[in-house]
């Protein structure tokens, strides 16, 4: 409710019916009553402030009923709102086409006063109810939210810089299905020489699968660095299991489980050694673009079975070579004939990767995974990890770069929160690595119009509640083409589903409403949306010999 | 954004420069406003210096031509060049508004 009394607006253009009607609504008890003449009007006065209950005449001149409601049913703000039709007895033809249009019920004149209380007081109880629905729901999406930024602060996101000194470029990538998932992935050094990769899977998806994650996590990387074994060693990759499961087996009513990957890197002597408790293999993909596959190592999953065994396998790395650990969230991504993405297809995705960065590997598997599914919600936890022993690989072993790898794309990133006061910060931030890389004006132009549409858009509508929400906003600058990406938890908004504006319309009727989107749309030399879990995620592309209009 | 004003006869110029988006867009509007509320307003907007206007400034130029037209006032706009006459044809909005060439063009045509 918009406040104590529920507010009513009448719409009808016949003095004699709005006077009759408010002097029965009043003794009805209802006090708090606006008049609008037509529908052009009662549109105006609804934008400008919240109703709770439409009253409205079908036949009205400017603007009639029909319009009205045509109106109400593009505009999501009045999505809740209630209309009751006003209506001469006879006319009962154009009340079901109101009611086929969106109206909520009719009243038909003459008014009688019971019929008039029982439905006026029968729709405000619906709006009530939806209204209190909406504030439940926008208060669990704005906890998952959190919960989300939580779990995704939990793996570590800072990638090591790579220089011709540094041993490893390390790049990984979590992305739950849903707002929070089980999918797991860290590294860490043990010891100045040893790094530790970890790659995970919990047996569910969302929050049980979360809490889970986050158990494992914790106890993977204490085990790892502080335990000693009876004989006073570090654990190797199998002790850590072996460990983690006992630990996991206790306390586990709901019989979760997680497959997992311990690997740890001897940097200097560039040897791997590794235990997998029934996880999905690690991929080396060698400098020489030759794939193998650690298949060695295998164990139950973990949390299942207390006392399972579990060993250590070892491999050799030779510089260049890059490990690729994921889970199944990639192998098991489905396309829209419910056909799966597969090992065979990864692989001939990392192939020409052979020789490229760590990020490059991850984010090409990424992208290839996520066109694969193109359309079709993501359906499982991903995560991906691809660890390169840096080092200078064999002159006659160097493949051929693939086109991707080329130029290095810089990246930046910013997260703001769902008000207009924080746009120019995105501007600004855009403006700056515009100056640094020399963007052509043109496309930097059009880049910024189109941010400011797609921002605003997520300030005023994505988010019932006026709260402060996040919004996440990346920028790729590639030697090409400039990219940024937008993610917001609102409400699913598809911009390239938005009709274009009425071009044609005299100025009195034009909404620029669509014109941003319109702005977008034709600015952008490609834009892609997509709803990952309970996240919009836009991507805008502006190629930069785009010479468009 | 930048706004600069310079009276020519009867004819207020008003000079839009930098970028009118939807962080800059209420101040334009709110000096619209102010101008318009002074009956046959006559005015010009130079937007020779403008950067880029994003859907939050058609907006604003929506409503002061609509006060314009309310108010018996005028409403011209010249200097639209590259970008900003682009995102006007874009938007369908050369042919909405009046535009003039030059400044003076626009203060002849304004008057």
């Amino acid at each position: 409710m918009t406040g104590p009394e529920p507010a009513l607006l009448l719409v009808d253009d016949n003095e004699d019916n709005r006077y009759t009607l408010s002097r029965r609504l009043s003794r009805a008890g209802y006090t708090n009553l606006t008049m609008a003449l037509n529908g052009r009007e009662a549109l105006e006065l609804l934008r400008a402030r919240p109703f709770d209950l439409m009253l409205l005449d079908v036949m009205m001149p400017e603007m009639n009923g029909y319009e009205v409601l045509e109106a109400l049913k593009a505009d999501p703000r009045f999505r809740n709102l209630p209309v009751i039709m006003i209506s001469a007895l006879d006319q009962i033809e154009s009340v079901i086409r109101c009611i086929e249009l969106g109206a909520a019920d009719y009243l038909p004149k003459p008014f009688n006063p019971t019929l008039l209380k029982a439905r006026v007081g029968a729709s405000l109880e619906k709006k009530r109810l939806r209204d209190e629905v909406d504030a439940y729901l926008a208060r669990i999406e704005a906890e998952l939210a959190w919960a989300r930024q939580i779990q995704l602060d939990m793996v570590p996101q800072d990638f090591p810089e790579v220089t011709p000194q540094s041993a490893a470029d390390i790049f990984a990538v979590l992305q739950p299905a849903r707002q929070v998932g089980g999918d797991l992935y860290d590294f860490f050094y043990r010891d100045p020489e040893t790094l530790c990769l970890v790659i995970a899977d919990v047996s569910d998806k969302g929050a049980p699968a979360a809490l889970f994650m986050a158990r494992t996590k914790t106890l993977v990387r204490l085990v790892t660095t502080l335990l000693r074994t009876e004989s006073g060693a570090r654990p190797s990759p199998s002790e850590v299991i072996a460990m983690v499961n006992e630990e996991l087996c206790v306390g586990n009513g709901q019989g979760m489980f997680v497959t997992l990957v311990v690997a740890m890197l001897d940097l200097p002597r560039r040897t791997l050694r590794y235990c997998n408790a029934g996880h999905t293999h690690v991929i080396v993909v060698a400098a020489d673009g030759e794939l193998r596959v650690l298949a060695e190592g295998r164990g139950k999953p973990v949390g299942i079975l207390p006392d399972s065994a579990y060993t250590t396998a070892e491999h050799r790395l030779a510089p260049g070579d890059c490990l690729f650990l994921y889970t199944d969230g990639v192998t098991e991504a489905i396309d829209g004939k419910g056909g799966f993405f597969g090992e065979d297809r990864l692989q001939d995705v990392l192939r020409p990767f052979a020789g490229a960065s760590a990020r490059e590997v991850v984010e090409a598997v990424v992208e290839r995974v996520r066109a694969f599914a193109d359309a079709t919600a993501q359906s499982d936890d991903i995560a991906a990890m691809a660890v390169r022993i840096v080092g200078d690989a064999p002159a006659a072993a160097r493949p051929k770069a693939p086109a991707l790898a080329e130029a290095q794309p810089v990246r930046a990133e910013i997260d703001i929160r769902d008000q207009l006061e924080d746009l120019p910060q995105v501007s600004r931030l855009l403006d700056k690595l515009a100056a640094e890389h020399h963007l052509p004006s043109d496309a930097v132009a059009d880049t910024q119009v189109a941010l400011d549409e797609v921002l605003t858009n997520i300030a005023q509508y994505a988010y019932p509640d006026p709260g402060d929400h996040a919004i996440h906003v990346v920028f790729g600058v590639y030697h090409d083409r400039v990219e940024v990406v937008i993610e917001d938890g609102g409400r699913p908004f598809d911009p390239l589903g938005a009709p274009p504006p009425d071009r044609a319309a005299p100025l009195s009727d034009r909404r620029v409403g669509g014109l941003g989107i319109h702005f977008v749309r034709n600015l952008m030399s490609e834009v892609q949306y997509a709803r990952v879990g309970e996240t919009n995620r836009l991507t805008l592309k502006r190629f930069l010999s785009d010479r468009k209009g | 954004m930048d706004l600069k004003e310079q009276v020519v006869g009867e004819v207020t110029v008003v000079e839009v420069k930098g970028r009118v988006d939807s962080s800059t867009a209420p101040a334009l509007g709110e000096r619209l406003e102010t101008l318009l509320a002074t009956p046959s307003q006559r005015l010009v907007l130079d937007m020779r210096d403008l950067e880029y206007i994003s859907s939050a400034g058609f907006r604003v130029l929506l409503l002061a031509a609509r006060r314009a037209e309310q108010a018996a006032g005028r409403l011209v706009l010249c200097g639209l060049s590259g970008k900003v006459r682009q995102l006007f044809d874009l938007g369908g909005f050369l042919d909405f508004f009046a535009i003039s060439v030059s400044r003076d063009e626009a203060v002849t045509v304004a008057r």
